[in-house]
């Protein structure tokens, strides 16, 4: 098995008034309607309250097996800190947003044979190698497209937090 | 082991009405343009009371040959940034807004003069002396690189040139 880093951990922070349910199921959507749902695990979640407001983290994992050799694997983090609800007015109806300082932080990595089934020994050898050499010259391609994944994802969430993007 | 060329920071300064969003997008058409392996490091905005304040990271790297590669990284801060809508209705950006460049020419990014003392001499003797010549080359060419980003961010700032 071996791991590529695709991205260094691609960092948004936001101190503002958002809807933070409503970027919560928005990126849990954008993860199901690019097929990354299947295997979305959240790791952990947490929550706390402070003075200041509510303080949250979330962990969230997920991957996706382009083929039996080559996996997509990312890793969102969230930090939440000092969250509170505020009403605004928008047009005759009052709705309630959230207030606070938001971290997201995206990390994604090609995994190449990530069950380690083409180690291969004396017997498969031959098999493998002529595998692995074929493999190798798709692995820039598959970088590149789990590449444009994550920065499509991180436009998103960018515009939803109405932040400036490319 | 890599050895880094660092290329003079140059920073950019202005305070004015400007169009952020089209410099913002032409800066990274840029990096697209010139085949650099873009990355957004950091995206961070805080509203406050006096303006939005901004800090963007941006890196940018090119394999020029086996040897050499060019790194941009760029940083841009901004404070006291309000939104406002022009005559013809477009939106531009009015406040403080500083920008970082910094390039380096990254010389055997692939490690191949490491380990043991006697290749990090090899090293050494081939960055300094056989390569010289492709390395002050190298170095004139990131910093015009540079030069021409520098330039497309002072006519977005309208910035005298």
């Amino acid at each position: 098995m071996k791991e590529f880093d695709i991205v260094p951990s691609l960092k948004i922070k936001r101190v503002a008034v958002f809807d933070l349910i409503g970027l919560y199921k928005m990126m849990r959507e954008w993860l199901d309607i690019n097929g990354l749902i299947k295997n979305f695990k959240e790791e952990s979640y947490g929550e706390g309250t402070t003075p200041r407001g509510k303080d949250i983290t979330i962990d969230w994992t997920t991957y996706h097996d382009v083929s039996s050799y080559v996996r997509f694997k990312i890793r969102v983090t969230f930090l939440i800190v000092g969250i509170n609800k505020v009403e605004l007015q928008k047009g005759h109806k009052k709705i309630e947003m959230d207030k606070g300082n938001l971290e997201i932080r995206i990390d994604g990595k090609v995994v190449y044979d990530p069950e380690d089934k083409y180690k291969g020994n004396f017997l498969t050898f031959p098999f493998t190698a002529l595998y692995e050499i074929k493999m190798r010259k798709r692995l820039d391609a598959y970088k590149l497209e789990l590449y444009k994944t994550l920065y499509a994802f991180h436009k998103e969430i960018k515009l939803y937090l109405d932040m400036h993007e490319f | 082991m890599a050895k880094e060329v660092l290329i003079p920071k140059t920073v950019i300064v202005q305070e004015a009405v400007f169009d952020f969003s089209g410099l913002y997008k032409d800066m990274k058409a840029w990096f697209d343009q010139k085949l650099y392996n873009f990355h957004e490091l950091r995206n961070e905005q805080k509203e406050s009371a006096r303006g939005t304040e901004l800090e963007i990271e941006w890196a940018g790297e090119r394999e020029i040959d086996n040897y050499f590669k060019f790194k941009i990284v760029i940083l841009i801060m901004g404070s006291d940034i309000d939104k406002l809508q022009a005559e013809e209705g477009s939106i531009v950006y009015q406040g403080n807004l500083k920008i970082f460049i910094e390039g380096t020419l990254i010389m055997d990014y692939k490690d191949k003069f490491k380990d043991e003392k006697f290749t990090e001499f090899l090293g050494k003797i081939y960055n300094d002396v056989i390569m010289i010549k492709k390395r002050k080359n190298y170095e004139i060419r990131l910093s015009e690189e540079i030069a021409e980003l520098k330039k497309l961010i002072r006519e977005h700032l309208q910035l005298y040139q």
